[in-house]
């Protein structure tokens, strides 16, 4: 059976991929539209900042001058050559500012036409400066009602124009702008439909494997318990017959052996003979009982001829007779009839959960509780010992205590911790055949 | 959450601090008792919402600053009540008398601003008053009283809207020149009907008016003045100035100057050093707000509030403008205002006076600002604004830029007001500097500066000869453990407002500074060395500085 770890890994690495170029693609869509924006939005609102300053410039230009024509002036007519040269320098820096900025927007001539207006304005500004600065106040306020005047109508009339142009483009650029939005947007819904479907297909592919491996996985499983459930059954079996014929078979021999043993003794009263015939017959005696009692462990008689509490009672006295663990036992109130089938089970439970405390405990008592609770038979082993060890090795003792609870629809919880060990056994209360087929 | 509760739940970590910076009220226990006197009828005159102006000077030369309130008047055919400017003279225990009358100064006039400056070097402070109609130079003859020179000195026959002014020696001749800031072409005659809501008339904004020139006054030595405004390349009858600021932006160690203008290009000025002057402000970056456009500008005040050397520059502007804080970047300036924390708290506000001052002395100039709409009806509008507004108070925190602390300096300061002029300056002399606030319509206030931070100052005041005797345009250098602070003397900064010329560094726990450098109009350069914290000296040109017995 192949690992799912890999196709899980590789489901999980093709998810993030997709969620990565999802992620990636509207990154770039963001910085594709800022840029764009910056590019041609910003440039045109800086633009137009621009023009605006020019005309600006223009407007103090066309104050400054009707001022310079002036009747009744505070200052000299050259007193304006500062603002002038001031307004000279900021619409230069406005000029060549826009002109950065609005590169490749505008027809050459165009501008040259503006620099041409704009060098014959200043040339006049220069001449009439120069006129005043000679005391000649009459031509030079000729030069600025002939020339700069109209100059500066025309100046006004080229950079109207230019608002109205930067307008348009800006008009454009927002539908630029617009148009790369609904594009984004699109694809974005597209690409998000792609991303989705490739991760339910994923997903589905990576479902219909899991079920596969789930569904291989209960197979086995169910294999492992019908395994489990013939080992013993065969068990069960086989310490059956074993019994039978340790208890029918040499049983009878070692009776009739100790009955002719009795009766030699009474042919030699007295003698060495006799003394030795006692000790042979004690020795047969000891193996009897030890054959019956190995016969009863292996197939406690008393299980099936007496029932559940009866086995389980002589099973702790056995225990305490032979380990010396005294045993605290809190029996059910009312007897309880269990099922032969069930009852074998939970005996050999009980018989594995002490045979556990006698090995590894290290202890000198333990408790044992068996009762019926809401239908179910609990059967409770704890003691005070020094706990299984964490990452110890289950044994087989252990494993064929749960499969005994998973064949009487039981479950086995096993709690360990320093202080100790709980063994607790639920399995739903089946009663005798005889009590629940009339 | 309500939203008070969460506003107060944002604000704790802030009330949680110590407030850095305590002004406390003591306007009525100082006998200020003064009301502005705009001349409001209901016809909404445009200079009624600009005023006034306010001034902290020695003017008899005691050692203990005195105040002057500069005042409006009702206008003509309006006539209801006498209004004077105020002269306060300093009691020495907190209180002040007024001795308007006396001093010569109970003349009637529209006045906006006022400039404090000792242009004839006789070592008495001389006042100059600017105003709707004629401006007026006030002599102080020494002996308490001041003399209208006004005819005299050749200042006389100009009918104006005069704003804020200062005194410097552009030429550096010895001899303080003047610098008059004008607003605009207006007379009664001429107003034009602005409304903010469409309903009610309300102040305009200076668009609706034509700019007036700004003017240079050259000093004759001789007590009187010649206009050298068109040729010093000054004359700029499109400006609308109403902030002018005085600093050396290119370090010549001849003095530029900044001007504020209302809805125009701000100008700087670079001195040619031949009496002449080139305009540089688009160069320099402080024309227009970083987004290209003209802001409302209205006061200015230029220090190294970085600690760069070089001298940064605040401008207060209307309200949806932010105010503009440029800093030096190279060979420019770049209004950083956002960054620097300045910006967002000034958005929704209108301000005026600002000034820079070390108001907790930690070595760190802080920010001081007044706000006040210039109309009751922007309430009117639904804007985020209202005509009384809270000031700023800008602590600066060092390379974290500054932070507004007005709200925890005191709930007498953080009170809404209608403010104007903003004057520093220590009246108490205990070693920091006080506030002196006017309120257009309203009273002048004056705040007590009670930082208990255990911080300590070092004060200079520098006396000229041959540079002009008030030492405007000398540059210090301080240097302590902390490094370098750097100061100018200089008169204007703010809006329509003079404050004390002494030179106040604050040192924070320092005991003493190491080094102090002067860099003298004349061109002479001096240096005193290990100089003690919590004391007031003088530098007198060419001597070495002493400790005056008070501060």
């Amino acid at each position: 059976m192949q690992s799912p770890t890999s196709r899980l890994v590789a489901g999980l690495a093709f998810t993030l991929l997709v969620i990565s170029a999802y992620a990636f693609y509207s990154l770039r869509s963001v910085w594709r539209l800022r840029d764009t924006q910056t590019r041609i939005v910003d440039r045109n609102r800086q633009a137009s900042t621009q023009l605006l300053r020019i005309q600006g410039e223009l407007n103090t230009l066309g104050l400054t001058v009707r001022e310079m024509l002036d009747e009744k002036p505070d200052y000299p007519l050259e007193a304006w050559q500062a603002p002038l040269r001031r307004v000279r320098e900021n619409l230069d820096d406005a000029l060549r500012r826009e002109a950065e900025l609005s590169a490749g927007m505008r027809a050459p001539q165009q501008s040259q036409y503006l620099a041409a207006t704009l060098a014959e304005f200043w040339r006049a500004a220069a001449e009439a400066m120069e006129a005043a600065r000679a005391g000649d106040r009459a031509r030079a306020l000729m030069l600025i009602r002939n020339s700069l005047q109209p100059g500066l109508a025309s100046l006004h009339s080229v950079t109207a124009r230019w608002l109205v142009d930067s307008n348009d483009e800006e008009a454009r650029a927002s539908e630029q702008v617009r148009a790369l939005f609904s594009e984004i947007e699109r694809n974005a819904y597209i690409f998000l439909a792609l991303s989705l479907a490739l991760i339910v297909l994923t997903s589905l592919g990576l479902i219909h494997s899991n079920r596969a491996l789930f569904a291989q996985l209960g197979a086995l499983a169910e294999q492992r318990s019908d395994l489990a459930r013939q080992l013993i059954a065969t068990q069960e079996s086989t310490f059956r017959s074993i019994s039978r014929d340790l208890h029918d078979e040499f049983g009878q021999i070692l009776t009739a052996l100790g009955a002719l043993l009795r009766n030699a003794r009474k042919h030699a009263p007295g003698s060495a003979f006799e003394e030795k015939t006692l000790e042979a017959s004690t020795i047969v005696q000891r193996t009897l009982e030890r054959i019956r009692s190995l016969s009863q462990s292996l197939q406690p008689v008393i299980l099936e001829e007496q029932g559940l509490l009866a086995a389980v009672e002589w099973q702790l006295a056995g225990f305490e007779r032979h380990t010396g663990i005294a045993v605290r036992y809190r029996g059910p109130r009312e007897p309880v009839e269990v099922r032969a089938s069930q009852a074998i089970h939970v005996f050999r439970i009980l018989q594995e959960s002490l045979n556990n405390v006698a090995r590894h405990a290290q202890v000198g008592e333990v408790d044992v509780m068996l009762r019926v609770e809401n239908a179910r038979l609990i059967l409770r082993v704890a003691d005070q010992g020094t706990g299984l060890r964490e990452n110890a090795p289950q044994g087989l003792g252990l494993a064929a205590m749960r499969e005994r609870a998973g064949l009487i629809d039981g479950t086995l919880d096993i709690v360990s911790k320093g202080g100790g060990t709980v063994v607790t056994l639920s399995a739903p209360l089946a009663l005798e055949e005889a009590l629940v087929e009339p | 959450m309500t939203r008070r509760s969460l506003l107060a739940a944002l604000a704790s970590p802030l009330l949680a601090q110590p407030a850095p910076v305590r002004l406390t009220d003591v306007t009525a226990r100082a006998g200020l008792g003064f009301r502005h006197n705009s001349g409001a009828f209901g016809a909404k005159y445009l200079p009624e919402t600009m005023g006034p102006g306010c001034a902290f000077l020695d003017y008899d030369q005691d050692g203990w600053l005195d105040i002057l309130l500069v005042n409006g008047s009702d206008w003509p055919g309006h006539k209801r009540t006498r209004s004077t400017p105020r002269l306060l003279r300093n009691n020495r225990d907190g209180t002040f008398r007024d001795v308007t009358r006396e001093a010569g100064l109970d003349t009637e006039l529209y006045g906006l601003g006022v400039t404090v400056g000792d242009f004839d070097n006789d070592g008495y402070p001389d006042l100059y008053i600017t105003a709707v109609g004629q401006n007026r130079l006030f002599h102080n003859n020494g002996r308490g009283r001041f003399v209208d020179v006004t005819q005299s000195s050749g200042l006389g026959g100009r009918e104006s809207f005069s704003t804020s002014a200062l005194w410097f020696d552009y030429d550096r001749d010895g001899y303080l020149d003047l610098f008059v800031c004008n607003y605009v072409r207006w007379s009664p005659g001429q107003d034009v009907r602005c409304s903010l809501d469409g309903k009610l008339k309300s102040y305009c904004t200076p668009e609706a008016y034509r700019g007036a020139t700004c003017w240079l006054f050259r000093n004759r030595r001789d007590g009187t003045f010649e206009d050298v405004t068109a040729g010093s390349g000054l004359f700029d009858p499109s400006s609308k100035s109403l902030g002018a600021a005085l600093l050396d932006f290119d370090q010549d160690g001849w003095p530029d100057l900044f001007v504020a203008n209302d809805t125009q290009p701000n100008k700087i000025y670079r001195n040619n050093r031949d009496g002449t002057f080139r305009e540089m402000a688009v160069r320099q970056g402080v024309a227009f707000s970083e987004d290209g456009r003209v802001r409302a500008g209205m006061g200015v005040d230029a220090a190294d509030f970085a600690r760069t050397g070089y001298p940064g520059i605040a401008i207060t502007n209307f309200d949806n403008e932010m105010m503009g804080l440029y800093e030096r970047s190279g060979e420019a300036y770049t209004d950083r205002a956002l960054p620097r924390g300045v910006g967002g708290p000034s958005r929704d506000r209108l301000g005026f006076g600002c000034l820079f001052g070390d108001l907790d002395l930690d070595g760190h100039l802080d920010l001081i600002v007044l706000n006040g709409h210039i109309d009751d009806t922007v309430r009117n509008v639904g804007r985020r604004t209202s005509h009384a507004q809270v000031p700023h108070l800008f602590h600066n925190d060092g390379p974290g830029g500054f932070r507004d602390i007005a709200p925890l300096a005191g709930p007498d300061f953080a009170a809404p007001k209608i403010g104007r002029g903003l004057a520093l300056g220590d009246f108490d002399r205990d070693g920091d500097l006080d506030v002196l606030v006017t309120t257009n319509g309203g009273p002048a206030y004056l705040y007590r500066n009670d930082t208990g931070a255990g911080h300590q100052s070092i004060r200079f005041r520098l006396r000229g000869g041959p540079s002009n005797r008030d030492a405007i345009g000398a540059v210090l250098h301080l240097f302590d453990a902390s490094g370098r602070q750097t100061a100018m003397v200089k008169s204007g900064s703010s809006y329509l407002s003079a404050s004390d010329l002494a030179l106040t560094f604050g040192l924070g726990r320092s005991p003493r500074a190491q080094r102090a450098v002067v860099y003298w109009p004349s061109g002479r350069q001096q240096e005193a060395r290990d100089l003690a914290a919590g004391r007031s000296y003088l530098w007198i040109e060419g001597k070495a500085p002493e400790v005056l017995t008070s501060r």
